[in-house]
């Protein structure tokens, strides 16, 4: 088991290379110079060359690719045109307020998932089945930004609950930023009342971010959950007199290493997902600055971002592959 | 008449996705000339509710709301039709060098190899991320909206047509081909692939409906088709900022559209699947399996 987890893990650093290549290599495809790309818009000539002096642009092409992963590995992602910040403090500050909504709405969909795909096993063709099945393909083809629009709609401007639905916090309800994550910051400032602000502010764009993502998870599971009660082991159990829920309980350890394929699937779509609905609800994180990157043409920022998504997504694979070898033995080879 | 009756034993509702496809790919065509008022030129009349002149209202520039989802039929199903086509087409190749075997060729292995890979490094970037960062990057075109989406779609292609080469490339008809003299290459595309594409064609209905999810997020960001060109996801983004006031129908009424087209796209592509399923044909359709590379790779059943 130690033998194939840390042969997985190894792996890790090969794959982040293989994002890194990639971003090089597209930016190397587009066309022009990419020292003016990078100084942006309102650059001096002096800028512009200094930016080529430092990415070396003008030795070969495996020396620029060297001296880029050097730079990579330093921390140093370019500095933003556009905020005059460099791009990785801009990513740090924001990263944790994503990291917050996609990780919440990632624990709901585990925990909604598993009870709806239970519900799926007991009766496929019943209506309970039917209704879930229509679910997936209703939450397939609904564009997330537009289910946050029509849910800000129907909850705030119709049925007047809850606060304005823009930002982590009301701007009356101010707390030092000490994480970035609006909810853990208010708890270390002791401000309760700023606490229940901010959980008020992540309903809707977390609710938002299950309905759609939650889709393909209950679908893959549901479905691998109704064959493995169909399947001989659990007939056979039942020949044997095995109690219902005994046999219920063998599907779910037999599902779960679909589930959490499954799962990590949607961590990855989530991190897109979150570049719309933060737009939608002014969040503030990681996904609105990749918009203001890429509407601002901001290269530095837009290959900031790809990098840290494409890590991150190989990072949760990794994550899955690993507790996937924990729950099925023929994984590990 | 027994041709009608035979369509009629569909289930309801690939009857009707059915034709909510045949009427999108009709709207593409006649969508802009049936447009009562003009998609793109501002009016005073501003805001205004559904009503019977306009019967979708009117969004915060003067423009007929209906008019402009009825012009965008032609931007975003063209997007999606093309950037699928193109992803299909080099999806299919890439996929077919990736998978079949050419009779135990070690280039062909390699060839494989280096596919695949090729295959998971595009694939570790989520892909909506991806599409932005292309279009971003190359410059807010259509024609780089087509290009970014038909590239984040390509992989999926790939691997359904390897793993349905894989499937069909140890059939006999194969072995009898190679053993009548066949060149490899002519096995590949007159024997192999013709027998391999059914599922991979039956996705491509689902494909369009995602292309057309892409492209739509893309413009509500004001990262992909822009304003004035009519389009649903720019549309939905310039009533984004009245729907707190309660204007909601320029963005809620676009969206309704849009989702109805992806849903039946997706409905078709599910029908055709099960219909091979019926067939004695199942085809390897993307769920998080087939889309995601866990370590174990391809787990067959020893």
């Amino acid at each position: 088991m130690a033998f194939f987890v840390g042969r997985r893990v190894l792996l890790l650093p090969l794959q982040a290379m293989g994002v890194v290549t990639i971003v090089f290599a597209l930016v190397h495809l587009l066309p022009g110079d990419p020292a003016a790309l990078m100084a942006g818009p309102m650059a001096t000539a002096g800028q512009i060359a200094q930016i080529r002096a430092n990415l070396g642009l003008t030795q070969p092409l495996p020396a620029q690719y060297v001296r880029y992963v050097q730079r990579l590995l330093h921390g140093d992602l370019g500095t933003s045109w556009y905020t005059s910040n460099p791009v990785a403090t801009d990513l740090a500050q924001r990263a944790p307020a994503t990291l917050e909504l996609i990780t919440l709405a990632l624990l709901g969909i585990v925990v909604l998932g598993l009870v709806i795909a239970g519900v799926i096993a007991m009766g496929p063709r019943g209506l309970a089945g039917r209704v879930i099945a229509a679910y997936g393909f209703v939450a397939g083809a609904l564009p997330d930004f537009w289910v946050g629009l029509a849910l800000i709609f129907l909850v705030y401007a119709k049925a007047h609950l809850g606060p304005s639905p823009t930002g982590q916090l009301s701007s009356h309800a101010v707390v030092p930023t000490a994480t970035g994550v609006a909810t853990i910051d208010a708890l270390l400032a002791g401000d309760l009342e700023a606490f229940g602000d901010a959980v008020k502010h992540l309903v809707l764009p977390v609710a938002t971010l299950v309905f759609i993502y939650m889709g393909p998870v209950v679908r893959i599971t549901g479905a691998a959950a109704v064959r493995s009660l169909d399947s001989e082991f659990s007939r056979f159990a039942q020949s044997w007199g095995i109690a219902p829920w005994r046999r219920q309980y063998y599907a779910l350890r037999h599902v779960m290493p679909t589930f959490v394929v499954a799962v990590a699937s949607a961590y990855g779509y989530l991190l897109g997902g979150a570049v719309l609905v933060e737009t939608v609800f002014s969040w503030g994180g990681f996904g609105q600055y990749a918009v203001q990157a890429v509407t601002h043409s901001d290269y530095a920022a837009i290959e900031g971002f790809v990098i840290v998504a494409g890590i991150f997504t190989v990072l949760v694979y990794t994550v899955a592959d690993v507790l996937q070898m924990a729950l099925d033995p023929r994984a590990r080879r | 008449m027994s041709a009608a009756r035979a369509w009629l034993r569909h289930p309801p509702a690939t009857l009707a996705a059915g034709g909510v496809v045949a009427a999108t790919v009709l709207l593409a065509i006649t969508g802009p000339a049936l447009a009562p008022f003009n998609p793109e030129r501002p009016t005073p009349m501003v805001l205004l509710p559904p009503g019977p002149r306009h019967i979708f209202g009117t969004d915060a520039s003067g423009i007929d709301v209906l008019s402009v989802v009825l012009a965008a039929f032609r931007v975003d199903v063209v997007v999606a039709l093309l950037s699928v086509g193109i992803s299909l087409v080099a999806g299919v190749v890439l996929g077919a060098l990736a998978g079949y075997g050419f009779n135990g060729s070690r280039a062909a292995a390699w060839a494989s190899t280096i596919i695949l890979r090729l295959l998971d490094l595009v694939q570790s970037i989520p892909v909506f991320i991806l599409a932005l960062a292309l279009v971003g990057m190359f410059g807010q075109t259509v024609r780089n909206v087509v290009i970014g989406v038909a590239f984040v779609n390509l992989p999926v292609f790939a691997r359904l047509t390897r793993a349905a080469v894989r499937s069909v490339e140890h059939r006999e008809f194969v072995a009898a081909s190679r053993a009548l003299g066949v060149r490899e290459a002519g096995i590949l595309r007159s024997h192999v692939l013709p027998n391999a594409l059914d599922g991979t064609i039956a996705y491509a209905s689902i494909a369009v409906g995602g292309a057309i999810l892409l492209t739509a997020g893309l413009s509500f960001l004001g990262a992909g088709v822009r304003p004035p060109t009519p389009e649903w996801g720019a549309e939905i983004a310039s009533g984004a900022g009245y729907i707190v006031t309660g204007q909601w129908w320029i963005s809620v009424l676009p969206g309704l559209v849009l989702s109805a087209v992806v849903l039946s796209f997706a409905l078709l592509g599910d029908a055709a699947r099960a219909a091979l399923e019926r067939a004695g044909r199942p085809a390897a359709m993307p769920g998080a399996q087939a889309l995601t590379v866990p370590a174990g790779g391809e787990r067959t059943p020893a």
